[in-house]
């Protein structure tokens, strides 16, 4: 899966920005000749091209990261603390420390480039190295010359801030067991392939015999380059197949363990009883396949994190205030009692009342909440809310491990192994076992009063001839293809067996808030009187006074169209509404109570804030979310096939857009808090549905968890996304049905491929069951078996990615 | 044909090597990532023409 699920956008237009590629709109900023669409990115080519880093510009067309918005200036200062660099750094010295970073914002050679000469932009970094498939980069510097905060600011500054959060202090761990699989691929491939050299007299043996003492050297050579591959590649199997028989269970194990075994068995039985060749070459082959087939399967998307916890959501450091300052220390030393700042735009880290300031804290992402609460001193906020107004005072009542938000992730930890969905090819594994077990018994039983001395040859050939190999081959390839193809279409599956469990999938469930709707878009309508240009003014001017989430959120609307105006006199009551004097005349903003609007304008389903003017009612700006493109067609089109329900963490002000959406009443649920998602999609499940839980936030995280297929939806895959089996790229949304209509599709072609396998097993049985399996048909067979499925599958899932996924 | 045994053991010996050299790569953690050193081997060398451009 090399492909890189990075979609870069491209921007065509002409006046686009030198480093950034985005499209100069208004301002355009000149310097040698080159156009930068803001200041930030002019300053970072400037500063490039001052060390020599040109170069950056030339493996990649505008490969340059927009700056949004700079970090606070004291932003990284608790990395100057020891005990957090402590946990950040994997090795110091006095003149050498190492530090390894995920940089989610690299995205092409460029950005390889730029880190990896890192070096010549700051002084004291020695060598820099990137591993592109992890987004990650390991970083040697001095700490004599260099702090890692001035490193971490610097790479920030360029453009290419590391993720550090909360997880980023526990030592990476890294995957010994994908290498183990490799070297065990390398051992059998290489026994594989000299096995069949020497094995080449044995099939040209028909025409004359070779000689007997070089026939009893080949068979020696064979056994003992058979010896690794059943003692080390193959180990993973027996032990699983034994496993499996020990808790009294039947997985596809089994008949491969059982087909290894006899293959070794008799083949060591033919080499030294018989002075033969055995079937040491089919015994390496089928292991080399199986083992390729594993690798492919296991193979996923290194770069995206699917297995994310609370840990990788929350900060590192808080600003703690203790009586000789605001000193920054590590969340997890945050005891209830303890004092701590969060400014603007921060996560609150843990359970808390607020001390001082005004609090406006966006909940969407941990409750569903589309709009900001605000927050007096006194009030109880909740960990993982994002303080949207200015910097708040607060006092911890829980420390981090036990708040609201870890407590969510905690309670349905352990409970997604063992009873999810089996998969197709499980079932078939299962009662395919039983067949074979059932048809050796047969021969065994047929032989014993027939011919006893044809009846070992007889059974252990069925056992031989019968391994599932091609089966085993068919699930991986077909899956990881499909993964493959879906991947670039930007639906990044966990591993194959998620596209098992999405192929079966009958209930589909949405969460609302960031799914359906997206707050960042709402738009707002005016109804009422209409407004001219200084009472237009006066409101901009006094929501931009408000702290209060729909003021704030009034305010950005309006600064395209008003000017701020002075303001005489203003009051703020504290959910209710604001009042002000401006230029003598009287304006009262805020909830129809405080207006004292008349029954009739309101509306009680939807978010208004109502306006009257000298004690007169003008009208109300409805705040309207706007929901997803094509949503009602992808929703028509979904529900053909399944069952839909939608849990919203939200009140139930657009219930009745929802329903006319859905089409639907029944189903469709508000005011559900993540516990309730959760019990919820249990239920369903309980009741046999299979499930495919689609939702973004922390607060579907626990859904997520118990659904059998969990889809989380982000705008941008690299970042945080709660634990799923599935990541979606919000630009792919509208194409949900066609995965759907392909996952089915691949489960098809996965069955008719094991009915191909099916046939050659039974070509397989039909010559075992008589004793007459010659090594030859063993050896041809059993490949021949498995390339065919493996084409057959790999061309069938291309075929359906032409017809489902390349349409649009 | 007596030399035919001496020829696989000498085979035999030949790819045991290259069976090391594999280990020998996955153990040094070459196999961990295969997609960076494909873009890293086209960034061309550094001249030296240093400050002052």
């Amino acid at each position: 899966m090399s492909d890189s699920p990075h979609t870069a956008a491209k921007a065509t237009e002409t006046g686009k920005c030198f480093h950034c590629g985005d499209r100069c709109d208004g301002e355009t900023i000149f310097y040698e000749s080159k156009s930068f669409c803001c200041h930030g990115c002019q300053s970072v080519y400037q500063l490039l091209s001052s060390c020599n880093l040109n170069s950056y510009y030339t493996y990649a067309d505008n490969p340059g990261i927009k700056q949004l918005k700079a970090p606070a200036r004291d932003a990284f200062a608790y990395l100057d603390e020891d005990g957090i660099q402590e946990k950040l750094l994997s090795f110091k010295s006095a003149m050498l420390a190492k530090v390894n970073f995920r940089l989610p914002a690299m995205h092409c050679a460029s950005c390889i480039w730029l880190i990896e000469n890192f070096h010549k932009l700051v002084p004291g970094v020695i060598v820099s190295r990137v591993n592109f498939t992890k987004r990650s980069a390991s970083f040697d510097y001095n700490p004599q010359v260099l702090t890692l905060r001035r490193m971490v600011e610097q790479l920030a500054a360029i453009g290419y801030e590391p993720e550090l959060k909360l997880d980023a202090t526990s030592k990476p761990k890294s995957n010994p067991y994908t290498r183990r699989l490799i070297l065990q691929m390398g051992v059998a491939g290489f026994c594989f392939g000299n096995i069949m050299l020497l094995s080449f007299p044995e099939y040209l043996s028909a025409q004359g015999a070779p000689d007997d003492a070089y026939r009893r050297f080949f068979g020696y050579v064979n056994f003992i380059l058979g010896l690794p591959v059943l003692l080390f590649s193959a180990v993973d199997y027996l032990r699983s197949g034994l496993q499996a028989l020990r808790q009294k269970q039947i997985n596809m194990d089994v008949p491969i363990s059982l087909g290894i075994l006899a293959l070794f068995i008799r083949s060591s039985y033919e080499i030294f009883v018989l002075g033969g060749g055995g079937y040491m070459d089919s015994l390496a082959a089928l292991i080399f396949f199986l083992l390729i087939g594993k690798w492919i399967q296991q193979r996923t998307y290194d770069s995206l994190s699917f297995e994310r916890d609370y840990k990788s959501y929350f900060p590192i450091a808080v600003q703690r205030i203790t009586p000789d300052g605001e000193i920054p220390c590590g969340i997890e030393t945050l005891r209830p009692g303890d004092h701590y700042r969060v400014r603007s735009g921060e996560l609150i880290p843990a359970d808390s009342v607020m001390l001082d300031g005004i609090g406006a804290v966006d909940y969407s992402f941990v409750s569903g909440e589309s709009e900001p609460v605000s927050a007096m001193p006194g009030a109880k906020v909740f960990a993982g809310g994002r303080q949207m107004g200015q910097s708040i005072v607060l006092d911890t009542i829980k420390t981090v491990d036990q708040s609201y938000l870890t407590g969510l992730w905690n309670s349905s930890g352990g409970r997604r192994q063992g009873h999810r969905l089996e998969t197709f090819a499980d079932r078939v594994g299962r009662r395919f076992t039983y067949v074979i077990l059932l048809i050796s018994l047969v021969t065994l039983l047929y032989w014993l009063v027939v011919d006893p001395s044809v009846a070992w040859n007889a059974v252990s050939a069925v056992l031989i001839v019968a391994c599932p190999c091609a089966l085993a081959l068919s699930f991986p390839f077909a899956f990881a293809n499909a993964v493959r193809l879906l991947g670039r279409q930007g639906l990044y599956l966990k591993n194959a067996s998620a596209l098992g469990r999405m192929a079966e999938v009958t209930d589909i469930v949405f969460d609302k808030t960031g799914t359906l709707t997206l707050s960042e878009n709402a738009r707002t309508s005016y109804s009422g009187r209409s407004l001219d240009t200084d009472e237009l003014n006066a409101v901009y001017s006094m929501v931009n006074q408000s702290g209060h989430p729909l003021s704030r959120f009034l305010a950005r609307k309006l600064s395209q169209q008003g000017a701020l105006v002075p303001i005489d006199w203003f009051q703020e009551q504290p959910g209710q509404g604001l009042e002000a004097f401006i230029e003598g005349r009287e304006y009262l903003i805020g909830s129809a109570l405080f207006v004292a609007a008349p029954s009739s304008k309101v509306n009680p389903f939807a978010s208004e804030i109502h306006l009257s003017i000298d004690g007169e009612y003008s009208g109300s700006f409805a705040v309207n979310k706007s929901y997803r493109s094509g949503l009602d067609s992808i929703i028509k089109h979904l529900r053909g096939r399944h069952k839909l329900y939608l849990l919203s963490g939200d009140n139930d002000s657009e219930r009745r857009n929802i329903e006319q959406l859905f089409g639907q009443k029944e189903g469709i649920y508000f005011n559900q808090s993540p516990f309730d998602k959760e019990r919820f999609v249990a239920n369903l499940r309980g009741e046999g549905a299979v499930i495919a839980m689609i939702g973004d936030g922390l607060n579907d995280a626990g859904a997520l968890r118990v659904s059998d297929v969990g889809i989380s939806l982000a705008d941008d895959v690299f970042r945080f996304v709660p634990a799923s089996d599935a990541i979606l790229s919000s630009g792919s949304f509208s194409s949900l049905p066609s995965f759907f209509d392909f996952s089915k599709g691949t489960l098809r072609v996965v069955q008719l491929s094991f009915a191909l396998s099916f046939l050659y097993n039974s070509v397989g049985v039909f010559f075992a069951v008589r004793g007459m399996l010659e090594p030859v048909i063993a050896a041809v067979l059993m490949p021949l078996s498995s390339i065919t499925v493996v084409s057959f599958v790999t061309i069938g899932t291309s075929l359906l990615h032409r017809k489902y996924l390349l349409k649009n | 044909m007596e030399a035919l045994f001496l020829l696989i053991a000498i085979s035999l010996v030949v790819a045991l090597a290259f069976l090391a050299g594999f280990l020998w790569a996955v153990k040094s953690k070459q196999f961990d990532d295969d997609y960076t050193p494909s873009v890293r081997m086209l960034f061309d060398d550094e001249t030296k023409n240093e400050p002052g451009k």
